[in-house]
């Protein structure tokens, strides 16, 4: 049994101006210890997705399954959901600041996220604290955790958030853009230690980011979404070697990439993302895709295995899937073809 | 619109010496010790070629921001000298340094933050017009359609607010606001940083193109180093207020000579899963030290792998190692045997 079995997962929201789907028919299975990048733009429902596997949007309403460790996350009673969360689950955020109380020390925070979930005594709980700072890298332990958030760098800011996410040992971490904010050589300092924890601990890892660079070095697969919708998934080095969706295509051709020659001119993806207000009819992506054709507008692509790459590599896309009839295949070679 | 521009290639267009930010640090009961004044950016000299775009690379807290600010007086430096097209602009009056700004303008990472929310796209565009006094009503009104129209965006939009558009969109009108008064020399600071990739893309393909057209000179500050590589024609890269090596753009991405440049380049994620498993970040120890108070010596040996006694006692200045780099260390990097092509503007 999967660690983790998102099935149809959908969450909207009532605004003024009518219903906002920002999740929509998402579904994944992960195991424990494994690592999950999911990956998309401002607005693409990555972060949405994350918070309704946390419970944490209230004002959402929320469709399909989240099984996790037998259990249904949404229809488990509120209570239950608070045990799970933190201490079988738990999340990183991209700013600790809006997370950590900025008037308690450090150490009160960590210790009562301990004593709350293990019912450990207040000594035994500060020499967890201690030693969960040293897991992360943190220097002095013992007298940082006397600090204040305030006190600490960004870098060594988010380390607390990990070490406030590891307190309870949990099964599965959910990472929100956390390395975003923070300075590249800091980045490697932290997604190195995310690796290390990963590995020694055998945690289950969702990295949400919008850098590709970032998944392809520490997820074993992918997700890519686009408008609320999941438009591709495989496993990390076959969505990088085989990219089939021509939004992902996008994605890579628009990066400026070290690896590249620059004297090239980057390649963007013109027009903006839907409107979830009013998403349009049938493909998401068709307004800027440079391939697409009537069925594309008339009738909604569902995630389906890629023609040319069977087995786990699932597209939403007509042109790369063999059904339907749609009679076309698009850029079957590996490289995103060139207009002309 | 434009103003009487050099064509003398020979003579740098900008040429900044020993130039130091200094802010002042309140004397208070609570805080009446310690430094008096942080130094954000110490003795930075470099020279600009007409049409060159040079860039500056660094994290956070490296100066780099405050060195784009202080050349255009945003404040003033504390000290060291700035001139522009052979004019020192320190000698000039408050008067003549508005003057100069027509031909030295700015772009900034969030465009609106510095115009009024309740003016139209439009009205923010020809504002500097009017600060300068350019042009009739009509003659501004007829600029602003031709200022939409070279950076992308619709001349029937100019009646729209901020709040109507995207990030991408804002960030045209910011590079419009900027080119209104026909500039030759822009300093832009971390333009795309904001903004989504796909729409990122678009932006750094119109500075590009921008500054091809309009001949512009660019002083681009940002801390991504895939963006930067993507534009520039030199890089200097700051570590704690100053320079520690300033390259062509090829031989710096393809030949490090400074540590701290190797460290960060092999920190840059690349968006190869093959490329990610076979190699191996330089993990720097700790961050950069408060500007408050540097180290002794190389402002970076305290995070070097290869510091030795010397580093603490003498700060290395930066001098040339090969025609294309300067590098400020005792102990460079040797350099790399090729350097592949792709330069984007063979000078």
């Amino acid at each position: 049994m999967p660690l983790l079995d998102v099935a149809d997962l959908s969450a909207t929201f009532s605004t003024q101006q009518g219903d906002l789907r920002a999740v929509e028919g998402v579904s994944f299975q992960m195991d424990e210890g494994t690592t999950l990048g999911i990956v998309g733009e401002s607005g693409s429902g990555k972060s949405v997705m994350a918070l309704s596997i946390m419970g944490l949007i209230p004002s959402a309403r929320l469709g399909g399954r989240i099984g996790f460790e037998g259990d249904d996350l949404l229809s488990l009673p509120d209570a239950r959901m608070r045990r799970i969360r933190g201490s079988r689950i738990a999340m990183v955020f991209q700013d600790p600041m809006s997370s950590l109380n900025p008037v308690l020390t450090v150490g009160l925070q960590l210790t009562e996220v301990i004593r709350l979930h293990t019912g450990a005594s207040r000594p035994e709980a500060r020499a967890r604290a201690e030693e969960l700072l040293r897991t992360v890298g943190i220097p002095e332990p013992r007298r940082r955790l006397k600090d204040y958030p305030h006190q600490f760098s960004g870098g060594m800011r988010q380390r607390v958030m990990i070490a406030l996410a590891l307190a309870c040992d949990p099964v599965l971490i959910l990472a929100d853009e956390i390395t975003t904010a923070l300075d590249v050589t800091i980045q490697a300092q932290v997604l190195a230690l995310l690796k290390t924890l990963t590995v020694e601990r055998q945690t289950a890892l969702v990295m949400i980011t919008h850098d590709l660079g970032v998944v392809a070095g520490h997820t074993d697969r992918v997700l890519v979404m686009y408008g609320g919708q999941v438009v591709e998934q495989a496993t990390t080095a076959e969505l990088f070697e085989h990219p089939r969706m021509p939004y992902t295509w996008g994605l890579l051709d628009s990066m400026p990439r070290m690896d590249r020659d620059r004297s090239k001119p980057l390649v963007p993806i013109e027009g903006v993302p839907p409107d979830l207000l009013d998403p349009p009819k049938g493909c998401r992506f068709r307004d800027r895709c440079r391939f697409a054709r009537d069925i594309c507008a008339s009738r909604a692509p569902d995630l389906a295995p890629a023609a040319d790459r069977p087995g786990a590599h699932l597209v939403r896309c007509w042109g790369t899937q063999d059904r339907a009839g749609s009679g076309w295949l698009i850029g079957t070679d590996h490289t995103a073809p060139t207009e002309a | 619109m434009t103003g009487s521009h050099t064509d003398d290639a020979s003579r740098p267009l900008l040429e900044v010496e020993d130039l130091s930010v200094e802010f002042p640090l309140p004397r208070t009961s609570l805080r009446n010790r310690g430094p008096r004044a942080l130094r954000a950016v110490s003795d930075v000299s470099f020279t600009m070629r007409q049409g060159e775009t040079l860039s500056i690379v660094g994290e956070s807290g490296s100066g780099k921001s405050t060195t784009g600010r202080a050349i255009l007086r945003l404040p003033p430096p504390t000290s060291g000298s700035v001139r522009f097209d052979g004019i020192e602009m320190s000698s000039l009056a408050p008067r003549q340094v508005r003057d100069l700004r027509r031909r030295m303008q700015m772009i900034f990472q969030d465009p609106l933050a510095s115009v009024n929310g309740r003016m139209s796209v439009g009205d923010i565009i020809e504002e500097p017009l009017i600060i300068h006094g350019l042009g009739r009503a009509a003659e501004r009104r007829a600029r602003i359609v031709e200022l939409m129209e070279l950076v992308g965006l619709k001349p029937g939009w100019q009646g729209r607010y901020p709040h109507e558009f995207s990030g991408g969109q804002l960030q045209r009108v910011g590079i419009a606001r900027a080119l209104a008064v026909g500039p030759d020399f822009i300093v832009a600071d971390e333009p795309v940083s904001a903004l989504d990739v796909s729409v990122q893309a678009q932006v750094i393909n119109l500075l590009a193109r921008l500054k091809q057209e309009l001949k512009l000179t660019l002083l681009f500050i940002a801390h991504d180093l895939s963006v930067v590589r993507q534009l520039s024609d030199r890089v200097a890269v700051v570590y704690l207020g100053r320079i520690i090596e300033i390259a062509e753009c090829d031989t710096l991405y393809a030949s490090p000579r400074h540590p701290y440049t190797k460290a960060l380049l092999s920190a840059v994620p690349l968006p190869d899963p093959k490329a990610e498993a076979a190699r191996t970040p330089i993990l720097l120890e700790g961050e950069m030290p408060s500007p408050l108070s540097p180290p002794s010596g190389c402002p970076f040996r305290t995070r070097c792998w290869k510091a030795q006694p010397l580093c603490a006692a003498e700060r290395p200045p930066l001098a040339p190692v090969s025609p294309q780099t300067e590098v400020a260390c005792h102990f460079p990097e040797p350099a790399a045997d090729t350097v592949p092509a792709g330069q984007l503007q063979p000078q």
